[in-house]
């Protein structure tokens, strides 16, 4: 790991909020001051593939991939989507995995099984939290807002000030209470987790 | 002020700092960086078109930039336009024109791993490649000025990952630009026979007083650090050098051709290990070799895919915490999304028993299981050439037996010309049409693609008999809604019949254009057998509930194909009314 800067890794399927989580993030960084990469792996995400952002934020950064074993945080919006990603998590890293499974045509099928993912990740690391982000988000305003859960849940792991988030949601305007009130519900989950789990090692 | 930017959004940006007058490119279905980049235009104030084809979106910047204004245009595919572009360098460019090419080492979006760079030489126009979003403003400003000191188009490289990257970039003040206006030179703007060759010498000499400059231009610099290892790079590469060895000395290439052979040799000189990091093929590398520079490169790292920092580290000595072996991950393969007309399209030409001539776009969503329905598919809008091809060696032997099959946007990139060959050649063949109602994804008017097809093809209308068509010599364009499916298959089935050429277009509207939403389908748990039917469309909102199938209310678009092939009558709509 480059010395003070933190990778983030976000992954999703097409049509989840994945890049515009990332870009809040960023801009968030951006705002408090830090050096900033947001890099969307490119696929082809019209047709529900798979989709996945390196966001890197820090005094300075230089490529904008995350290294193997170097995600300090991963953010999983698809259960199977974050197992693809699982050898840029770091040994220590956190782990944020929301509890959406989108099947692959095989395992609708019942062709294959689907995996545990949360046990496989367990395997990289202890500090995995499983987040029901879609019914966390339900009654604010539904699945657009499943990444300010999963950011919030993240966000006391990560050197941006809360402010920072705030500001970037105010310049956006639309639906701001709402969106404000999912981050928070984010940051409350990860308030009520055991310490073995929140404590910032090495972040 | 500085404004978190993509690599493509700073294109834009730099289009409207540095009064560029109009943005043309192709977007196509799978281009959606230069999409992005023709968005951030039109939001900046540049005028941004899409254009059907790269070809069209050259010829625009090209008549821009004879009429005296700062034009920029932009195509993942480099190579489509070679010969335009390589015209326009004998003409030579009157306003600033730069051409953005993107490439794609790993194959994520485009359909082929095309190093543009190796175009440089036979196309005889500098190239500039900018690394991140800053200098992708910066190098832009510099590749327009370029033009207009040497009268020559030049080309700004960039990959995908330099493309949809984001980073701060210092924004300047935007400007209007104004042409100055058609200036009549006809000796050098019409390239009749006889001209080519004095042109062509014209272009070398203005190019090789630019190769001149290359050394002291501000895009090429030596960072010295330790002595003990020099790399040589370009593009995104230069920050993967950055981060995997931060000790090593650094000649960054950002105007890579024509080489800077002197500033080589002076970096060669000082450092006692000299190595190329470049992705794809080794085109610096063997510039350095035929300087007679000894160096390293390939061999080193791989000649396919992206590079990254852990690539680079495990090939040079740099640190990589790469012990554990990969969590392999199910493949989560492209498929049509829920309430797609191309499922029901697919669907049906499997069931006509056709080999089908696929194409690139939406079409391309039958390549995997469980439709599978395609037998080639590897260029946008070759599928109609391709089925003709077929035809014309091999005769009865695939008559009626064979479909064209081609999205919109396909065919009005280039499929229309071929049909209108294979009908000017009086051939046979089916061609299917998908129509999806998203013809502004090619910036083509949403004028009716049957009319089009009619006009191309001589056709006569409705259902004239064979013998008719025949003797009048055209050819038969009927219409069929996509998501009905024993009318699409029994269209599918007469116009294979048909001895003369005819034209299926199968309308549909894209789920994502559905302005109202229909009511989701749902399985009637007992009737269902599980006979898996409707599993085999592939629809993402249906799964086997092992007692019985289940159609997820939240995924399902309503498009009601399951409803149409379940035999035991299990599935219907939920709305109210049925």
């Amino acid at each position: 790991m480059t010395t003070g800067v933190t990778n983030v890794l976000l992954a999703g399927v097409a049509r989840q909020p994945v890049l515009a989580t990332a870009r809040l993030l960023a801009e968030a960084a951006l705002l408090a001051g830090l050096d900033v990469s947001l890099s969307e792996c490119p696929s082809p995400a019209a047709w529900g593939g798979p989709t996945s952002v390196h966001v890197r934020l820090g005094d300075e950064v230089h490529s904008p991939l995350v290294r193997e074993r170097e995600a300090d945080v991963l953010v999983g919006f698809e259960q199977l989507e974050a197992l693809r990603h699982a050898h840029l998590l770091a040994p220590h890293g956190f782990a944020a995995l929301n509890e959406r499974l989108l099947r692959t045509w095989r395992m609708r099928a019942g062709l294959e099984p689907a995996p545990d993912v949360t046990a496989r990740l367990m395997a990289v690391t202890p500090r995995v939290v499983s987040v029901p982000a879609e019914s966390l988000v339900q009654g604010l305003g539904g699945a657009p807002l499943i990444g300010l859960v999963l950011l919030g849940v993240v966000s006391p792991l990560l050197p941006v000030p809360e402010h920072a988030y705030q500001a970037v949601l105010a310049a956006g305007a639309a639906d701001l209470e709402v969106r404000r009130a999912a981050l928070r519900r984010g940051r409350e989950l990860f308030a009520a987790l055991p310490s073995c789990v929140t404590a910032p090692r090495a972040i | 002020m500085k404004r978190l930017l993509t690599g493509m959004e700073a294109l834009a940006r730099a289009a409207a700092e540095e009064r560029v007058q109009i943005v043309s490119g192709h977007a196509g279905h799978t281009g959606h960086a230069v999409a992005a980049m023709l968005e951030a235009a039109l939001q900046e104030g540049v005028c941004a078109r899409r254009a059907p084809n790269e070809k069209v979106a050259l010829e625009v910047v090209m008549g821009a930039s004879l009429a005296g204004a700062r034009a920029v245009a932009a195509v993942t595919n480099l190579a489509a336009v070679v010969d335009p572009l390589h015209a326009m360098a004998y003409v030579g460019a009157a306003g600033g024109l730069a051409v953005v090419a993107v490439d794609d080492p790993g194959v994520a979006l485009g359909a082929v791993e095309t190093d543009s760079r190796t175009l440089a030489r036979a196309l005889e126009l500098p190239w500039i490649e900018p690394s991140d979003a800053p200098e992708c403003k910066e190098y832009l400003a510099a590749a327009l000025a370029l033009s207009e000191r040497w009268e020559i188009p030049v080309v700004v490289r960039i990959t995908t990952r330099v493309a949809l990257t984001g980073r701060p970039v210092s924004l300047g003040a935007t400007a209007a630009g104004e042409a100055a206006g058609l200036r009549r030179d006809r000796e050098r703007r019409v390239l009749a026979p006889g001209r080519g060759g004095r042109l062509r010498i014209g272009a070398r000499e203005r190019l090789a007083q630019l190769a001149a400059h290359t050394g002291e231009s501000p895009l090429n610099r030596v960072e010295l650090r330790s002595p003990a290892l020099g790399v040589v790079t370009s593009g995104a590469s230069y920050h993967h050098v950055r981060e995997a060895l931060p000790d090593a000395s650094v000649l960054k290439l950002g105007l890579s051709f024509p080489f800077p052979a002197q500033l080589a040799r002076t970096f060669a000189a000082r450092v006692h290990r000299l190595v190329v990091v470049e992705e794809l093929e080794p085109v610096l590398e063997h510039e350095l070799r035929a300087l007679g520079i000894a160096c390293q490169g390939e061999g080193l790292m791989p000649r396919t895919g992206e590079l990254g920092p852990d690539l680079i580290a495990l090939a040079l000595g740099g640190t990589v915490r790469r012990e554990r072996r990969r969590v392999a991950a199910p493949e989560r393969p492209p498929e049509p999304c829920a309430g797609c007309p191309r499922r029901a399209l697919l669907h049906a030409l499997k069931r006509v028993h056709v080999n089908v001539a696929g194409d690139l776009g939406c079409a391309m969503m039958g390549a995997s299981a469980p439709l599978a329905a395609l037998d080639s598919a590897f260029a946008v809008g070759a599928s109609v050439g391709v089925a003709h091809g077929a035809e014309l060696v091999l005769g009865e032997r695939v008559r009626g037996r064979q479909v064209a099959l081609l999205d919109e946007g396909a065919f009005l990139h280039s499929g229309a010309l071929a049909l209108a060959h294979v009908a000017g050649g009086g051939a046979g063949g089916t061609v299917v049409v998908a129509e999806d109602g998203m013809r502004a994804r090619v910036g083509a008017p949403a004028a009716d693609l049957a009319s089009l097809a009619r006009a191309l093809v001589g056709a006569s209308g409705g259902q004239a008999s064979a013998q008719q068509h025949r003797a009048s010599g055209t050819a038969n364009v009927r219409e069929v809604d996509a998501l009905d499916l024993a009318a699409t298959e029994a269209a599918l089935r007469e116009e294979l019949a048909r001895p003369e050429l005819s034209v299926v277009v199968a309308r549909g509207r894209c789920p994502m254009a559905q302005t109202t939403p229909r009511p989701p389908c749902a399985v009637n748990s007992v009737r269902c057998n599980r006979c898996g039917a409707c599993l085999r469309l592939g629809c993402p909102a249906i799964s086997d509930g092992f007692d019985a199938m289940v159609i997820e209310a939240g995924a399902c678009a309503g498009c009601g194909l399951c409803v149409q092939v379940c035999r035991a009558g299990a599935i219907a709509s939920t709305e109210p009314s049925s």
